[in-house]
């Protein structure tokens, strides 16, 4: 396995295709993902959604920052019908201890809505909120 | 006695074992707002609808194109080289190579069309 420093595209993707049921990959996945909200690396679909697939077969080890991340990524890739994809295997858990993750990812669906449906204005409207309510938030504490 | 795994003899590899309790605290999103996990979110979504304007369209109204991308003015969009420039009050887009006339580029991204139509 590379080093999960560096991981390429490639090397994750084949992963996927190796180790499709095999959770050690795990690691190499989110770092796959981490590196591609960092820029560093090309978006992969396939490593998205075998990460996800992951977290929904074994919730013990969702991590919701990450999943989050890959939801957004796969949003960015806009017009691609890879978001809607997603949405299949990442439900929103109405657990009350994942309440907060519950939120902020009921938040990205309805960003994806509005912007599938073209609904622009909208979809900037409420982003902007968002951010606004993040430099409050950073203010307060 | 039959034994265990006798249609499949190799060993399954073993269920992850949880690193975290379960609550939102003990995983971080209370700590990271959906705009700091990824902070070019923003800027990606940007370059895509602007390569999905492109497909579509030859040329497009200024304003209608900076309400898409929620920026200014056609400047502060993000650099992207699907932009040819300004024609009057209108954006032109580059050709996309091996498609001349605008049909064409909206069987080409279909849904994409669907969906930009309904708000032009």
């Amino acid at each position: 396995m590379a080093a999960l420093t560096s991981i390429t595209q490639a090397d994750v993707e084949k992963l996927c295709v190796t180790d499709t049921y095999n959770s050690s990959i795990i690691p190499s996945l989110e770092a796959y993902l981490n590196q591609s909200v960092a820029s560093a690396s090309p978006y992969s679909f396939q490593a998205t959604k075998t990460l996800l697939k992951f977290y929904s077969f074994f919730p013990t080890v969702l991590n919701p920052p990450n999943s989050l991340k890959a939801m957004l990524l796969s949003l960015a890739d806009f017009p691609t019908g890879n978001f809607g994809v997603l949405t299949f295997i990442v439900q929103p858990n109405e657990s009350t201890q994942l309440q907060t993750y519950t939120e902020r990812l009921n938040t990205i669906m309805r960003w994806g809505e509005l912007i599938e449906t073209g609904d622009f204005v909208t979809f900037w409207a409420e982003f902007g909120e968002e951010q606004v309510s993040l430099s409050l938030s950073l203010s307060l504490s | 006695m039959i034994k265990n795994n006798i249609l499949n003899p190799t060993q399954p590899p073993p269920h992850p074992q949880p690193t975290t309790q379960l609550s939102d605290k003990s995983r971080g999103v209370d700590d990271l707002p959906l705009t700091t996990l990824f902070p070019g979110f923003a800027s990606a979504l940007r370059s895509s609808i602007l390569q999905t304007l492109s497909l579509t369209f030859k040329k497009m109204p200024v304003a209608q194109f900076n309400k898409f991308l929620n920026v200014s003015g056609v400047d502060s969009a993000p650099k992207s080289d699907v932009v040819d420039g300004v024609e009057g009050d209108c954006v032109a887009f580059r050709p996309v190579a091996g498609v001349n006339d605008v049909r064409s580029k909206v069987e080409n991204v279909g849904a994409s069309f669907n969906l930009v139509s309904k708000v032009l």
